[in-house]
């Protein structure tokens, strides 16, 4: 008796710590598709403009992929121009990357993308051919290089963990994310979640991991998932229900060219998260912009968000990083000039500081981010 | 074997059933923690681009396109705006490679256009006139 006793306590014990680390099986969000626009006024009226002045010989940008914002300085990773470049607020190019380019020791060819810890100084740089992770200061002065022997496509650190997303290089159908101590990088790492959802040759414009708070969220490409992770582990998840706008044959291997026959009008991607206390925005394949109520878990879609403080807008929500609660948006240089050209045209009246920023924007040949704090 | 033997061997094989059974649902429902090692060099010299129209070299792990959409506000006169509707399309080209082929720029494509409401403040929202 005294051992069935024994064993149940202990069977009984087991079973409760199942049950506090399983995981939330997920709130399922309703899309409401609506014909309306959004004006940025309506959920913030603090914002703030940074035009990026670039130098005599840096700091051009040709599309922004990724911002991160520290309390002096905003980081900006473009992968076409292959760098990263650091600018102060008031938008004075500081440093780039430029000078590691290259194919020698201590250079990268190619970079893919970044995770910003700004807190601790460091910025993990995923670079491509060869693979590896270069760790800079905020000077963006090389400290470390690690070399990896996988492709990784996006990165985030959140506490202790670098949290990568990646397809398995065995595997090319399956995303996983990977959760790699920063003390250790490069020598073990632990798949935390995956899917087998993919449509090779198929990507979306945006990213699939953010991080606010110490907290990850990602969205695997061809899910409609955004899976919350916490000190390494998943803790919950959203399931958006995109409702007859789900693409279909999300896991059956199709080239793009098949898939998109039939799912070109169809929600694939849920891309650029961003979080704030009470609201998750995000973008997906199509041009929707879409905001999430966390308490009530309604979901609505808006065609535009209409910036109404400026007279151009983008419904792109950037990426970004190490600055919580902010939602980046960029007004590009060429729509600018546009503007410029028609209020001098037209000879119209106008709101001179508005004025001024485009005509600095326009000037800069860089895009102006529109930051929501 | 007595009786209170297969008793406990029972119970406990319940329990065990349980705790497997538990911590399964406990499981993320997409979580995979097998390990599989890279390799590299068979990837960098895998082609499994799938008859794309960029034109990357075949040394990339993968190449195909990314694309979006994008919605594009121009000012009709003092009642309206047309509201178009544009995909836009590039070439993207991951792992080992040369540049060529990567990044390569498709285009904007045209897919409806509606009317709204003029917005007032906002003159040009439009790229492609």
């Amino acid at each position: 008796m005294r051992k069935t006793i024994f064993i149940i306590t202990i069977v009984f014990a087991l079973f409760s710590c199942a049950v506090e680390t399983k995981v939330d099986r997920g709130k399922t969000v309703i899309v409401d598709y609506t014909d309306n626009y959004i004006k940025m006024s309506e959920f913030s009226d603090n914002y703030n403009t940074i035009c990026l002045f670039p130098s005599s010989n840096d700091g051009v940008i040709n599309k922004i992929d990724r911002v991160a914002i520290s309390d002096s300085l905003v980081y900006v990773l473009d992968r076409h121009v292959n760098q990263i470049m650091s600018f102060t607020k008031e938008g004075k190019f500081i440093s780039s990357t430029k000078k590691y380019i290259g194919k020698g020791h201590n250079e990268y060819i190619g970079l893919i993308d970044a995770a910003f810890d700004l807190n601790k100084g460091l910025i993990y740089v995923l670079c491509d051919s060869p693979y590896c992770i270069m760790v800079f200061d905020t000077n963006l002065v090389l400290k470390d290089k690690i070399t990896l022997d996988f492709y990784v496509d996006e990165a985030v650190v959140a506490g202790e963990y670098l949290y990568c997303l990646r397809k398995n290089n065995n595997d090319r159908d399956r995303y996983e994310i990977l959760k790699m101590n920063i003390k250790s990088l490069g020598t073990t790492y632990e798949v935390i979640c995956s899917s087998k959802n993919n449509v090779i040759g198929l990507k979306g414009m945006g990213k699939s991991l953010t991080v606010n708070n110490d907290t990850v969220y990602v969205s695997f490409p061809f899910t409609h998932q955004i899976y919350k992770i916490f000190d390494g582990e998943v803790c919950s998840k959203y399931i958006i229900d995109f409702g007859e706008n789900l693409a279909s044959d999300l896991n059956k291997n199709l080239s793009y060219q098949e898939f998109l026959k039939h799912n070109s009008n169809k929600e694939w991607i849920i891309q650029n998260i961003t979080i704030d206390d009470s609201q998750i925005y995000f973008n997906t394949n199509r041009y929707y912009f879409y905001k999430i109520n966390r308490e009530s878990n309604k979901c609505i879609t808006y065609r535009e968000l209409i910036n109404d403080n400026f007279p151009v807008s983008s419904t792109n929500i950037i990426p970004s990083q190490s600055r919580n609660n902010i939602l980046v948006l960029e007004i590009l240089p060429e729509l600018a000039e546009k503007y410029i050209n028609h209020v001098v045209k037209n000879k119209v009246r106008v709101n001179n500081n508005i004025f001024k920023q485009m005509e600095e924007c326009a000037k800069s040949g860089n895009p102006m981010l529109v930051i929501r704090e | 074997m007595s009786k209170i033997d297969v008793k406990n061997v029972f119970i406990g094989a319940i329990m065990i059933f349980t705790v497997v059974f538990a911590t399964y649902l406990g499981l993320p429902e997409e979580q995979d923690n097998e390990l599989l090692l890279a390799n590299v060099e068979a990837l960098a010299g895998m082609d499994v681009s799938t008859g794309s129209e960029c034109p990357g070299p075949k040394r990339y792990s993968e190449t195909g396109i990314a694309t979006g959409e994008k919605t594009v506000r121009t000012h009709l006169n003092d009642s309206t705006d047309d509201i178009y509707i544009y995909s836009h399309r590039f070439c993207y080209a991951d792992g080992i490679g040369e540049q060529p082929g990567n990044n390569i720029n498709l285009g904007y494509e045209f897919k409806s256009k509606s009317e709204g409401k003029c917005l007032g403040s906002i003159y040009h929202n439009s790229l492609f006139d």
